[in-house]
């Protein structure tokens, strides 16, 4: 089920019911399991078993592999999870893919090659809970952490609903030892996590899907050339609706999370106000970017062997990053542009001495708005269907269709100017802020009235309870 | 990972400013939407609530169905053709939606035995598919979440007037008197034109009837110009659309069903500009001619025909009964001679009834 949708409050309601009854801590956490394993069944029961099997492979071999000595063994082993979680993916995800790229492959060396009908539904968070059950054996291939001796808590590690479906893509050791004594929020954290589900709501439900959609569909649907600012207040809408949908996510997951007493990672830090590519990406989807670093890019190499061989790895970390986002090569460019980024960003600092960030504030934000312009043209490739798409958006946006007739209208165009707005300035102001350090330098009541002026929001704006777009990945 | 902590503030007094706002945002909004007209009459009109009908075709097989957009969803009583025939239809007709991806899927469900009442309205019927095709594959797969989202909403709808897709506050200020910059856009469309009870029995929303300024803004959409890089429908995508029809209409029939294709009132212009692009010797009569199915035109009916439209495509809350009670006659009228007409159950195609 989604956060925010009605079975969600009920669902809510009863969680958190038998998470505050005088039960005993492992009854509890039992309890946690199986609700977690019923959210994820409103979606579609049968997947499941996919779950399972992921939790069950991943305990076994984790557990496997610390026992073996033999590095050949081990890493066998680690074979064999690797094949079991990557192919459970491969298949579901990018299943379809491969055929059709296999007969576009086969189509040009004259062998026609009609692939068969693929119709397989991608299961709901695959790409997540494989990456969450992965991150456990390669933490112990790579020794950095011992497995587990409790499997309902492992079990409810892979499961546990608040990052299930969507992330933050939690690690053993954010998750694992907060299992192991009982916990319940004081007062203060479990309103605090209710003004977190509020606020994720508020950027979901308002923000996201009231305000930014509407324009971003238009934009990216239509079907004629645009004026440039059709175009560009299309991609930039997106650009705002993406991150107020994700980023709403991760936000009411840790609120949820923190009414029941657990912490989850922070996942966002105001990523458009990033000066640079790296920073963006220390910003933007914390806990995948981390993940790659830690699994690929820093075991392929890193930056340990010289420049070239950190520009491949980078690409490689990115390209495979833009993959994982969905079997579409758009996204595989999507996470090119990303890499070349990086590595071109690097390769200046390198060659001019740049240090850190730049001290006045005027080059400070040229800098933050010329980054946030240049992730806007990657957003094309990751939300337009097709390269034909992307390319007559990009077309639009550089002025080629100058006598083209607007279609976003005066009301629409005006509130998602103002949104986004709102988001840049805020990102702006709160690049080195906590939230909570700002909440806690505020009086009560203002916090109370913003909460109460979202929460409304989120009420009036009542809609179809639609998906977040990141359950697709 | 560090543990998070709450910031340090007085949290039961933010909870209760929190709480005094929430309460008198939404009480303040009920009481204005009551204003703008809404009511706990509707229950709203949601892709889940269509998927729950779908769902009951499959439950109760044989029952009347009733697809094609807001005329025959609007000007068909549901519940009063129920107390004429002994069985309500089920009705997914949907707004602006095309009837041929919902004829295709009831051709495709071996559940479907029975009467198919195809609501035809040429604009909508001979465009793309459009959110027809989404619509049908959705409610196919719908989760499980999303039924229980419904059960809850029904309730909720039921004390908040609010509640209702159509009315929330960015679509409520789309409709500020400001410059525009396009020549289409909410500004100009009726931000609501029907509300919908029990088992989606859709009627005109009265303030259409009542507020002759609503009306004539909600009569002004079927003359705006069409959506930018809308394409005519070609003459082979047309022969296309019937071919997907007969094999429909054949489909059905084979199992022992019977689709009936219905053309409900509109006035001038908007029937002006329908006949124009759509002539009905090239469309309807074709259409008809090639199925094999039994078709009812309004205008060729003597009572039909006296029926007029509130605005330009939809029929007044109170013509609803009579309009019904005729259609219902009329299908009786049309399934009793194709009983007594030669029929070829192997290839399932009657010879064509018309009036």
């Amino acid at each position: 089920m989604v956060f925010n949708s009605l079975t969600f409050v009920i669902f809510f309601l009863v969680v958190v019911g038998c998470h505050y009854a005088p039960l005993p801590w492992r009854m509890k956490k039992f309890n946690l399991l199986i609700f977690s394993y019923l959210f994820y069944a409103a979606w579609n029961p049968p997947f499941i078993l996919l779950l399972w099997a992921s939790t069950i492979v991943d305990w076994w071999m984790a557990k496997l592999i610390f026992r073996e000595q033999r590095p050949a063994r081990r890493k066998r082993l680690l074979v064999v999870s690797l094949a079991l979680n990557l192919g459970m993916l491969s298949y579901f995800k990018y299943g379809a893919f491969a055929l059709k790229n296999w007969a576009a492959l086969m189509g040009t060396i004259g062998v026609v090659y009609t692939p068969p009908a693929w119709d397989i539904v991608l299961p709901i968070g695959i790409s997540f809970y494989t990456f969450v059950t992965l991150s456990y054996t390669l933490d112990v291939y790579l020794k950095r952490a011992k497995p587990g001796n409790s499997f309902l808590d492992f079990a409810l590690f892979v499961t546990y609903f608040p990052h299930l479906v969507a992330g933050p893509i939690v690690r053993p050791i954010d998750l694992i030892p907060q299992f192991a004594r009982p916990r319940v929020a004081t007062r203060a954290l479990f309103l605090w996590g209710l003004a977190l589900i509020t606020l994720g709501l508020f950027q979901k439900v308002v923000v996201a899907d009231a305000i930014l959609s509407p324009v971003a569909n238009d934009v990216f649907g239509a079907a004629n050339p645009l004026p440039p600012l059709d175009a560009w207040a299309g991609v930039v809408a997106f650009s705002g609706q993406i991150f107020a949908d994700f980023a709403g996510y991760s936000t009411c997951a840790i609120g949820v999370s923190l009414c029941l007493g657990f912490s989850l990672p922070m996942n966002f830090r105001y990523p458009y106000a990033a000066i640079g590519f790296s920073d963006f990406w220390r910003r933007w989807h914390i806990s995948l970017s981390t993940w790659l670093r830690d699994y690929l890019y820093i075991p392929l190499g890193g930056n340990r062997h010289g420049h070239w061989q950190t520009y491949r790895n980078l690409m490689i970390t990115m390209l495979l990053g833009g993959l994982w986002h969905g079997a579409n090569w758009t996204f595989v460019v999507w996470g090119g542009l990303h890499g070349a980024y990086l590595s071109t960003e690097r390769f200046l600092r390198a060659r001019y001495g740049w240090e850190g960030e730049p001290s006045g504030l005027a080059s400070r934000l040229l800098l933050a708005l010329g980054t946030f312009g240049l992730i806007c043209i990657t957003w094309v490739f990751f939300r337009a269907p097709d390269f034909s798409a992307a390319g007559h958006l990009l077309r639009d946006m550089v002025g080629l269709s100058l006598a083209a007739p607007p279609i976003i209208a005066t009301v629409p165009l005006a509130l998602a100017a103002t949104a986004m707005a709102a988001m840049l300035t805020l990102h702006w102001r709160m690049r080195d802020v906590d939230l909570e350090d700002l909440v806690a330098r505020q009086p009560a009541w203002l916090t109370g009235a913003v909460i109460g002026v979202m929460a409304t929001a989120v009420i009036l704006a009542q809609g179809e309870g639609g998906a977040f777009i990141y359950f697709q990945f | 990972m560090a543990e998070r902590a709450a910031p340090p503030i007085v949290w039961v007094r933010a909870l209760v400013v929190a709480l005094v706002i929430i309460v008198a945002g939404v009480a303040t909004w009920e009481v204005a939407m009551r204003r703008e007209g809404l009511s706990t009459r509707d229950l709203g009109d949601g892709n889940s609530a269509w998927a729950r009908e779908r769902r009951r075709v499959d439950a109760a097989p044989g029952t009347p169905v009733i697809i094609g957009s807001s005329r025959l969803l609007f000007d068909v009583d549901t519940v009063l053709w129920g107390q004429l025939t002994g069985t309500p239809p089920i009705q997914l007709s949907r707004a602006g939606t095309n009837p041929r991806p919902m004829l295709t899927d009831l051709a495709n469900d071996p559940k479907v035995t029975g009467l198919v009442v195809v609501g035809y309205d040429p604009l909508v019927f001979w465009r793309a598919a459009g959110s027809a095709t989404k619509l049908v594959a959705e409610a196919r797969k719908e989760p499980l979440y999303k039924r229980i989202d419904l059960a809850v909403y029904d309730r909720l709808a039921r004390v908040f007037a609010f509640l209702d897709g159509s009315m929330i506050p960015t679509s409520w200020l789309e409709h500020l008197d400001v410059p525009q910059r396009t020549a289409r856009g909410g500004f100009n469309q009726p931000w609501k034109l029907s509300e919908a009870g029990e088992r989606r029995d859709t009627q005109m929303w009265p303030r259409v009837e009542n507020d002759p300024d609503y009306r004539q803004r909600a009569a002004a959409i079927w003359m705006l110009p069409p959506p930018p890089g809308t394409k005519p429908t070609s003459p082979a995508e047309k022969t296309g659309f019937i071919a997907a029809a007969v094999r429909d209409v054949n489909a059905i029939r084979a199992r022992g069903g019977e689709v009936v294709f219905v053309r409900s009132p509109s006035d001038p212009p908007l029937l002006t500009l329908e006949n124009k692009l759509h002539p009905r010797a090239l469309t309807w009569d074709r259409l008809l001619v090639a199925t094999g199915a039994p078709g009812i035109y309004w205008a060729d009916d003597p009572v039909l025909a006296q029926f007029h439209t509130v605005e330009l495509s939809h029929l007044r809350r109170a013509d609803r009964a009579p309009f019904t009670r005729r259609l219902v006659e009329l299908i009786a009228q049309l399934r009793a001679s194709r009983a007594k007409l030669p029929h070829d159950r192997s290839v399932g195609v009657p010879a064509p009834v018309r009036r």
